[in-house]
């Protein structure tokens, strides 16, 4: 306790180095907690457009599917598999989608397309399917005749509204899948590749030409909370028993816009780095500066028999009050900020995009790490930079230092 | 001192007669099977069977060539591909699809794909090489080589339009008829094998008339071909191989 007072009284001694110290943690502290908060805050945004979008939060598929998958690969009675997944807590929605590559032709244009079957209303309810349609007319609700083709592939087979799509493709059985469809609406996912190979029937079709018969290739399934992802996740799997089904969230089945998402992280977490490590030597300057400046003085107290290690630990202290100073002052700035960036955001007046998603406005979330990850930080580097000053001061020789002075 | 000459220049001689000989053979052999299933026409009814780990299913069609520039066929059987058929012309191609009455010419990039869900490519079908002009050719040695086989290697010309890196071919020593070929794919691994099976005189010729084609990386899968009739230059309207003739449903 009577180390803490002194502490305190040095501390409060110097008034202008503490306060100018007290800016330079405050700052970097502020800068951190606000730098995450932020970087969560549009993560989560993009990650939620991203995979609102088209992919959902979590996909079913038959066991190895994606990384090898072809027309037989199915989700057998997948209605019941459905009603499994609505049955867990914490599931918005899901919508099953057939897929199989195909030849399209279109007034003797041919191309590769795919030809992806969708259940309509599930699919508009699960992923905001229709707004995406972004010309014509979205598709009915009973099957029929018609199809809906990705902006990239009308232009590459030269297809306008009301042209006959023809579509060559083998059955699950072998037997050659023929069909006409009429051009009902244009889709734009924003997903260029995606764009450039789909068209889109109605899912029963789609049975009936492959020779699918209840069956499909992928369960989409969108959640109520995007930070619940994995504990959706892992009740899907408790529930859905199925050894034959793969159910993996949108960082295993979107790996590389989930890398290029961690790898922007970690940018962030190297410019975190370099403003710590700024904070670091402002640091290392005052501690310095007061052990030098106060060289005779610890060799005063050396002289009426003070322990080296206590005098260490009167310098840390000292740092670490200021550092307590620090973040609570710098909580309560970077809540102001994060609040208010959380509220209002900053508009982008050129939309960026990132994994195909088009961002306009940039948002920061509140988080509990935003606060404790600088906290950490803040108090562990001026521990560290602390502890050679205080070193030095502890061995300080009181003769010498004395006389000279 | 002459004895010497003479027998040194007879030696000479002998051994070039040897190697002239053998020449001979690989270049008989070669224009023995190009020629095999080629004349100036031909009309046949084919079978095709084809195996898949999912799925098994019969094929029947009626087959005509003219030279080797053109081939039409049209699938007889099973009722679901009833009506199917496939005009080639040089090495266009295209499909008739009798359930939308449509003719879908096959693009280029859509050469590699399979023919009927079959092993055969596309390209197969159009294919023209011929294993005469358009490959290098040598005698070569296999591992548990039978007797009764020559062996050959055919590593094809650089322009030859062949997707080929070479492929090994058994002949019968006896007959020159091929007993198995096998097909080396660009990194020189074994891409698939074809057995050939069922040694009978049609139409005026001696032919293997069941091929087996087994592809080397899809597990449980192969097509087999069978010759159920074939004539060889009998007279074959051109009109057969029209785009007209293709729409039209026999």
């Amino acid at each position: 306790m009577l180390l803490f007072k002194i502490a305190l009284r040095n501390v409060l001694r110097q008034k202008r180095r503490t306060i100018l110290t007290m800016l330079t943690m405050g700052g970097g502290f502020v800068l951190c907690a606000a730098s995450i908060g932020w970087a969560d805050g549009a993560y989560g945004d993009i990650i939620y457009s991203f995979t609102s979008n088209q992919l959902g939060q979590i996909q079913i598929h038959s066991e190895d599917y994606l990384d090898n998958p072809t027309i037989y690969k199915t989700i057998v009675d997948y209605e019941k598999v459905g009603k499994q997944v609505d049955s867990v807590e914490g599931v918005k929605n899901w919508t099953p989608r057939i897929y199989v590559g195909a030849l399209g032709m279109v007034n003797q244009e041919v191309s590769g397309v795919q030809v992806v079957g969708i259940d309509p209303l599930r699919e508009d309810s699960t992923t905001n399917f229709n707004n995406m349609v972004t010309e014509g007319e979205p598709l009915p609700s009973l099957p029929g005749y018609d199809v809906l083709i990705g902006k990239g592939l009308a232009k590459v087979i030269k297809a306008e509204l009301g042209d006959s799509l023809v579509l060559l493709s083998q059955g699950a059985d072998g037997s050659i899948a023929n069909a006409k469809y009429g051009i009902m609406g244009i889709v734009e996912s924003g997903e260029m590749g995606g764009d450039r190979m789909n068209c889109y029937i109605d899912i029963r079709s789609a049975q009936q030409l492959f020779v699918l018969d209840n069956q499909c290739h992928e369960i989409v399934i969108t959640v109520e909370d995007i930070s619940s992802v994995n504990s959706v996740t892992s009740s899907l799997r408790s529930t859905v028993k199925s050894d034959k089904l793969d159910i993996q969230p949108w960082m295993v089945f979107a790996k590389s816009f989930y890398e290029a998402m961690r790898a922007d992280m970690n940018g962030l977490w190297i410019q975190l780095g370099i403003i710590i490590l700024l904070v670091a030597f402002g640091v290392l300057n005052t501690v310095l500066m007061s052990v030098l400046e106060r060289q005779r003085e610890f060799g005063l107290l050396k002289a009426i028999g003070t322990k080296p290690g206590m005098i260490i630990m009167q310098i840390l202290l000292e740092m670490n009050l200021i550092a307590i100073f620090s973040v609570v002052s710098g909580s309560v700035v970077a809540l102001g900020l994060l609040y208010w960036l959380s509220n209002y955001g900053i508009s982008l007046s050129t939309p960026m995009t990132f994994g195909g998603v088009e961002i306009q406005q940039m948002k920061a979330t509140i988080n509990l790490r935003s606060f404790v990850i600088p906290l950490i930080t803040v108090f562990a580097t001026t521990t560290v930079v602390s502890i050679f000053p205080a070193v030095k001061a502890a061995r300080t020789d009181p003769v010498k230092t004395m006389r000279t002075n | 001192m002459h004895k010497n000459i003479i027998f040194v220049v007879l030696a000479f001689i002998l051994a070039n007669i040897g190697s002239l000989s053998a020449e001979a053979d690989i270049d008989q052999v070669i224009e023995k099977i190009d020629q095999l299933y080629r004349s100036n026409t031909s009309r046949g009814e084919v079978e095709m069977e084809i195996i898949t780990p999912h799925w098994q299913r019969t094929l029947r069609m009626d087959m005509w060539t003219y030279k080797m520039e053109k081939t039409f066929i049209r699938i007889t059987s099973p009722a679901r591909e009833e009506g199917f058929a496939t005009l080639r012309i040089d090495d266009e191609m295209w499909n008739y699809l009798p359930q939308t009455d449509q003719v879908m010419k096959i693009p280029p990039s859509m050469m590699m794909g399979s023919w009927m869900g079959s092993d055969f490519t596309n390209d197969d079908i159009v294919r023209e090489s011929s294993l005469f002009e358009d490959y290098d050719y040598q005698f070569t040695e296999v591992e548990n080589p039978q007797p009764e086989n020559l062996y050959i290697k055919l590593i094809p010309h650089e322009d030859a339009p062949v997707v080929w890196s070479e492929i090994i071919m058994a002949v019968g020593e006896s007959d020159y008829l091929p007993v198995w070929e096998k097909f080396y794919g660009e990194n020189h691994e074994l891409a698939r094998t074809m057995y050939f099976r069922d040694i009978e005189t049609v139409g005026g010729k001696t032919i293997p008339t069941e091929m087996e084609l087994i592809p080397e990386n899809e597990e449980g899968q192969k097509t087999v071909v069978r010759y159920l009739h074939i004539e060889f230059n009998v007279d074959i309207d051109e009109d057969i191989f029209s785009l007209r003739n293709l729409q039209s449903q026999q």
